[in-house]
């Protein structure tokens, strides 16, 4: 590649200890790598606990990661400080899943969105602050009459524009979107999704985009990762993978979303995935997916795949591949 | 066919601290005998406070102020407290969404589904009751159920405490349960699992099933009939396959065009519904989705649209410009709604 993505994450590993239990850790993200170019978006799916969101936020450096390496533009920002990291805090941004949780319930929304300028010294002036903050209302589809209000003032969807607002007034280049779209109601999602895609080509922002919603990810997604109890199981582009899961558990994913049209397969054909989760305090040795593989074999149980390209950009960890 | 459940003109209106909020206003549904029905509508439509009400469970400030709601027969908003205990549970089950808080934390579950049968038969032997927990958390099927029985909930992942969740309101074989959102709070795998063990219960057991949820995938999966409702009225009703295919309302028509198929066209935008749902503490006058709707005329703004009938009475719409005297001028439906009739 002759251009240096925005974003390339190598090995990233999460541990977290268990509270006493020895010295036993949770594994919520293990040897994770993948990179974002400008302007794209990466989409990752997989189940609850399997560490998407860890992921997203041990990029952001919410969590410190354990091993691996995060470069933002080139530059490792792993084992920055805190102080080293401000800067470049501006250049990657969050937009969180709970609109009703993750803003302050005492600020206004003109105090909420103008936080990050004051956090970061951005504005050079008062009038230049509320300047910024009036232009960012309404490139969210909000208006300057909602500047003084409230956030328990606004619905689920008007808080999400809210969130986005924060996330994009400091023109970051790089947005992480963490289930931005799940709590809200059916009609409101197209909303939002139709708004981010649009800042995307305005602003030519990379997206890493984590959600449940498949048909979502697959609609606004370059590439999607797949990740199954802390590992990057298969990773394609997105339409391949929709077209052509390889992976056992992609595969099984794809066939348990339930698809809006009566006329097509109905459950009983389906195969889905059976069993739960595995612990992730003890993953399974060899392939982490194998207590659930419809096709294990005894190499699955002893020797875990390495996530290897099988061409066209697609990559898969799985032996029988 | 025989119907279950009859609910007629139902109005539910909640007395806050903050002023009355009228959450059901006049719904009519049935639910026929071993069918599935399909409730769909955003938060706020008064989907879950029509069912909430048909079991009186709506809590100090919800209150039935008009309305009918037959089980076999028998007027639930008239009953005893002592005769609905018996229907709770016993002849109409409910499963809730969250899993996690509906199961008490300090008990077994083996112990809390034989309370259940313990509660609608007293006359049930200990033995006879451990042996039925046994059979019914096989039936949901926890693998190694006589052991698993003794567990407690926090040792259960979520698609397991739904299925004890599930084992608990089949355990007195009811006429009907309601399964409230049972599958939102899960990942699509376990939501996949549930919703087949779902459809194969109900044809082994042939309970009626009302299937309340937004997810018009599941409703796609798994019902025959679907009701869409939408500030605190029923929209639209018809059978699966036509409410897909022929969308009546325009409000449904807007739910389906706004969620992207696994197939969408990516260089195609989405088209979202615009602005958001009506403040039920200050319900529109007229039809309540007038104010995000393309094709809105000044009498929907006046007056809520009465529900016309459909394919000899398989389908309702409550739209005015499906009316029979609705003007041909700039009306979508025009010609397409000659088939409506007034009730």
């Amino acid at each position: 590649m002759s251009e240096t993505p925005l974003l390339q994450i190598e090995n990233l590993t999460q541990h977290f200890p268990v509270r006493g239990r020895g010295h036993k850790v949770v594994h919520a993200v293990d040897g994770v790598s993948f990179a974002i170019g400008r302007g794209r978006t990466l989409g990752l799916v997989g189940e609850s606990g399997c560490g998407k969101s860890t992921c997203a936020r041990s990029i952001i450096r919410i969590y410190e990661p354990t091993s691996g390496h995060v470069r933002l533009d080139g530059q490792d920002i792993t084992r920055l400080s805190q102080k080293q990291l401000l800067p470049l805090r501006r250049k990657m941004q969050m937009i969180f899943q709970d609109p009703y949780a993750s803003l302050n319930g005492r600020m206004t929304v003109r105090a909420l969105i103008g936080e990050p300028l004051r956090a970061h010294g951005a504005a050079e002036s008062r009038r230049d602050e509320e300047d910024r903050i009036l232009r960012m209302l309404e490139k969210v589809g909000l208006t300057r009459e909602h500047a003084g209000r409230y956030p328990h003032e606004f619905s689920g969807g008007q808080r999400q524009r809210v969130g986005i607002a924060r996330a994009l007034i400091l023109r970051p280049e790089l947005v992480i979107c963490d289930e931005p779209i799940s709590a809200l109601d059916v009609s409101i999602q197209a909303q939002i999704v139709n708004m981010l895609r649009d800042f995307q080509q305005e602003l030519g922002l990379s997206y890493l985009f984590i959600a449940h919603d498949l048909s979502m990810v697959r609609y606004i997604s370059d590439e999607v990762g797949v990740m199954y109890m802390g590992q990057l199981v298969e990773h394609s582009p997105a339409e391949d993978i929709y077209a052509h899961p390889l992976h056992p558990y992609t595969q099984g994913l794809l066939a348990s979303i339930p698809v809006p049209d009566p006329s097509l397969a109905r459950l009983q054909d389906e195969e889905g995935l059976s069993g739960d989760l595995p612990s992730p305090i003890d993953p399974p040795p060899g392939c982490r997916f194998h207590t659930r593989c419809p096709h294990a074999t005894g190499c699955c149980r002893e020797e875990a795949p390495a996530l290897r390209n099988v061409g066209g950009g697609h990559a898969v960890a799985c032996h029988l591949v | 066919m025989q119907h279950v459940l009859d609910i007629r003109s139902l109005h539910v209106t909640f007395h806050t601290g903050g002023g009355d909020i009228p959450a059901v206003r006049g719904v009519n549904l049935h639910v026929a005998k071993g069918e599935c029905l399909g409730v769909v509508g955003e938060s706020g439509s008064g989907k879950s406070v029509t069912f909430l009400s048909v079991l009186r469970l709506l809590g100090p400030t919800g209150k039935i102020e008009t309305g009918q709601v037959d089980f076999l027969g028998r007027d639930l908003t008239r009953m005893k407290p002592a005769q609905l205990r018996q229907v709770r549970g016993g002849r109409i089950a409910m499963v809730f969404q969250d899993p996690m808080s509906s199961l008490n934390p300090l008990l077994p579950v083996g112990d809390q589904v034989g309370e259940m049968l313990w509660a609608h038969d007293k006359r049930l032997s200990k033995a006879d009751r451990d042996a039925r927990v046994l059979e019914l958390l096989r039936m949901v099927r926890i693998p190694e159920a006589e052991k698993r029985l003794r567990g407690y909930p926090h040792e259960f992942s979520g698609g397991m405490r739904q299925r004890v969740m599930i084992a608990m309101a089949l355990a007195c074989k009811p006429d009907l349960l309601i399964a409230d959102e049972p599958t939102t709070a899960l990942d699509v795998s376990i939501q996949h699992q549930i919703l087949k063990l779902l459809r194969a219960l109900q044809a082994e057991m042939g309970t009626g099933i009302v299937f309340i949820t937004h997810d018009l995938g599941v409703i796609a999966q798994l019902c025959s009939r679907v009701i869409v409702m939408y500030g605190g009225l029923v929209m639209e009703e018809a059978p699966i396959a036509e409410l897909f295919a022929s969308p009546l309302h325009p409000y449904t028509q807007g739910l389906l065009a706004s969620i992207p198929s696994i197939r969408q066209d990516k260089a195609r935008r989405l088209c979202p519904i615009p602005g958001s749902p009506p403040d039920m503490s200050r319900p529109p006058a007229g039809c309540p989705f007038a104010p995000r709707c393309p094709h809105v005329r000044v009498i929907c703004t006046e007056r809520q649209a009465p529900c016309l009938v459909f394919s000899g009475g398989a389908r309702r719409c409550a739209c005015w410009l499906h009316s029979p005297d609705a003007p041909a001028d700039d009306n979508p439906f025009y010609g397409l709604a000659q088939g409506g009739e007034r009730p």
